[in-house]
């Protein structure tokens, strides 16, 4: 596994509850205020009104990012954490982050990918000067996922990504809604195959439909070069999002972590699935022994 | 003037040009232009055509320099065309003031000899190019100019003629009205340079000021190969490589990482990259990819 840091230092990235906004406030400014290092960056993740009380308690200052924001999909957080690590926090002396996702407003499949979102801060970050302290309301909070942060944390409880990763993946997923537009797809067809689906996703409502068509693309050229060369695309809307399926009945993916791994930004590498993962708000890959999956979700 | 590609629609390549063809070239530049030229003469060479080539300001012996050092020159044999008079580099003095002033009536006269020539020596027509600056130069009945373009037009247009005519128009010389209206009566349109590569799909032309290609249409999967070699042909000519992007509807992962990858030549050496007139589909790409930092490139938007 390619890992972004120099391996020398060693990522932090732990978990607390609370039940009172005084303990996250005194936890949260326990964390910041134990900064090691001069050139240390401490950052805030959480909802705004938090930024002001925080600050009052700690005595340096404070980069502070609005979580609604922040937590738009788990692959844009991802790239702009890394983004900033790369340019600002990291070179200068570390970062400790204290974050608190944002868990109300999603979908069942949205918190699923989330949860492994957690999983995989300590896969992408492992090596970096990172200390990532994550906050959880158990006020609020399902207990589905107080579980899991317990697994995707360091702790008692912390569980290989992979293997976690691997769990998420067990949950089946939600069943396509009519009514569905499909079409087979081999070498010659990409770009029938790209109209095909702008103006699918634009008859179901999708207005900025160049992104999607663009991760759509990319997936049926991996099919067609590096996968079993035939392949077959749904695309469908369960009201919320519109959704493409692409389906490759013989190919079978080996990696757990495709596209969450940052490309090295001075080559240009196989950011093929990475960038898929920015352009949609979710992807969704299942492979096993009738093939392999990929679900492309984008907001209407 | 109207945009590279306003006037695309009514520009012919030279390659592709036929007998009773008269077309312009204007340029502003003179890489493209000595591609051009290159292309013309040594087309006409190899398909037995004379080729009379008239310069402005230049002497016979500076074209036939230029014309040496084009990147294909080593397949022409330029001194035995000059020799057995298969090519002609005329001084503009001796071609149109032979009489001591601009007459447009000897120097039509004087082509339509020259042609006569040529089938006389057994060449199956003509092919003639001339430099324009020289109209601008106050000799005597230069004034008459138009008059000239207009009456070589009629004939090209009224008999069939074994020859065709390729003006040069240096657009730094000519105002901007001046020159509409002598590319105006060129009813055949601008010639431009050949394309590199041309499937229906994607266009590559190459492009001088800066060096590099200018693309049109669909980067995908399928038209990777032909731009790989468009790119190792620009391989070693220059360290800053500029990629236009204008006229590219679509722009696939692989296709983008060909572009951005044509920073490292062919043999290792590292060059500076711009894409220019990148379409927001592509700025969106580079960022999707995390590409759009990368050292030696340089990305502005159209």
């Amino acid at each position: 596994m390619p890992m972004i840091g120099t391996g020398t230092e060693l990522l932090v990235h732990r978990e607390f509850g609370y039940d009172r906004d005084e303990d996250f406030l005194e936890a949260g400014a326990l964390f910041l205020g134990t900064r090691v290092d001069a050139g240390e960056t401490l950052v805030v993740i959480s909802a705004a009104d938090r930024f002001a009380a925080l600050a009052e308690r700690v005595p340096w200052p404070l980069q502070c990012l609005d979580a609604r924001e922040w937590f738009d999909t788990p692959a844009r957080t991802l790239s702009a954490l890394v983004g900033l690590g790369r340019e600002k926090w990291w070179p200068a002396g570390g970062v400790r982050v204290l974050a608190e996702p944002v868990w109300d407003g999603r979908s069942p499949a949205e918190i699923r990918e989330w949860k492994r979102y957690e999983a995989l801060i300590n896969v992408v970050f492992a090596g970096t000067p990172t200390r990532m302290l994550c906050a959880y309301d158990r006020r609020t909070v399902s207990s589905g996922v107080l579980d899991a942060a317990r697994r995707t944390h360091q702790g008692e409880h912390y569980t290989d990504p992979v293997r976690f990763s691997a769990e998420c993946d067990r949950a089946p997923l939600a069943a396509p809604a009519d009514p569905i537009a499909s079409r087979g797809f081999r070498r010659g067809d990409l770009a029938a195959l790209r109209d095909f689906t702008g103006r699918e996703a634009a008859g179901l409502g999708l207005t900025r439909t160049f992104p999607l068509v663009l991760a759509v693309n990319e997936v049926a050229t991996n099919i067609i070069k590096h996968g079993s060369g035939v392949g077959s695309l749904w695309v469908w809307s369960d009201g919320e999002q519109v959704v493409c399926d692409l389906i490759d009945h013989e190919f079978l993916l080996d990696d757990p972590f495709l596209g969450f791994v940052p490309p090295d930004p001075s080559r240009t590498g196989d950011a093929g699935m990475w960038a898929v993962r920015k352009l949609c708000d979710f992807v969704e890959i299942r492979t096993g022994s009738t093939g392999t999956l990929f679900r492309l979700r984008v907001r209407l | 003037m109207t945009s590279p590609s306003e006037s695309r629609a009514r520009s012919r390549a030279i390659g592709g040009m036929k007998f009773g063809d008269h077309l312009c070239l204007p340029y502003d530049n003179d890489l493209e232009r000595r591609s051009a030229l290159f292309t013309f003469v040594s087309d006409g060479l190899a398909q037995g055509h004379k080729v009379v080539y008239v310069s402005d300001g230049v002497a016979p012996d500076a074209v036939l320099g230029w014309l040496r050092e084009e990147p294909e020159a080593d397949l022409v044999d330029f001194d035995d065309a000059l020799k057995n008079d298969h090519l002609v580099i005329l001084p503009a003095e001796s071609a149109y003031l032979a009489t001591g002033r601009f007459d447009p009536d000897e120097i039509v006269a004087l082509f339509g000899t020259h042609l006569e020539m040529a089938l006389l020596q057994d060449h199956s027509g003509l092919r003639l190019t001339c430099e324009k600056t020289f109209s601008l130069r106050g000799w005597p009945g230069s004034d008459r100019f138009a008059e000239f373009e207009e009456k070589i037009e009629q004939i090209f247009q009224t008999m069939p003629v074994s020859a065709m005519a390729l003006c040069q128009y240096d657009t730094r010389w000519f105002g901007r009205r001046s020159l509409e209206r002598l590319l105006a009566v060129h009813a055949g349109g601008n010639a431009r340079v050949d394309d590199v590569h041309d499937d229906g799909t994607l266009r590559i032309a190459p492009r001088f000021t800066p060096p590099g290609l200018s693309l049109h249409g669909t980067i995908e999967e399928s038209s990777l190969p032909a731009l790989s070699g468009a790119l190792a042909t620009l391989a070693e000519r220059t360290d800053l490589l500029c990629l236009d992007l204008s006229g590219v509807g679509f722009c696939d992962m692989a296709g983008l990482r060909l572009l951005l990858d044509a920073r490292i030549s062919a043999e290792g050496r590292e060059r500076q990259v711009m894409l220019r007139e990148v379409p927001e589909s592509i700025v969106e790409l580079l960022r999707a990819a995390g590409w759009e930092g990368l050292p030696g490139l340089y990305v502005e938007e159209g």
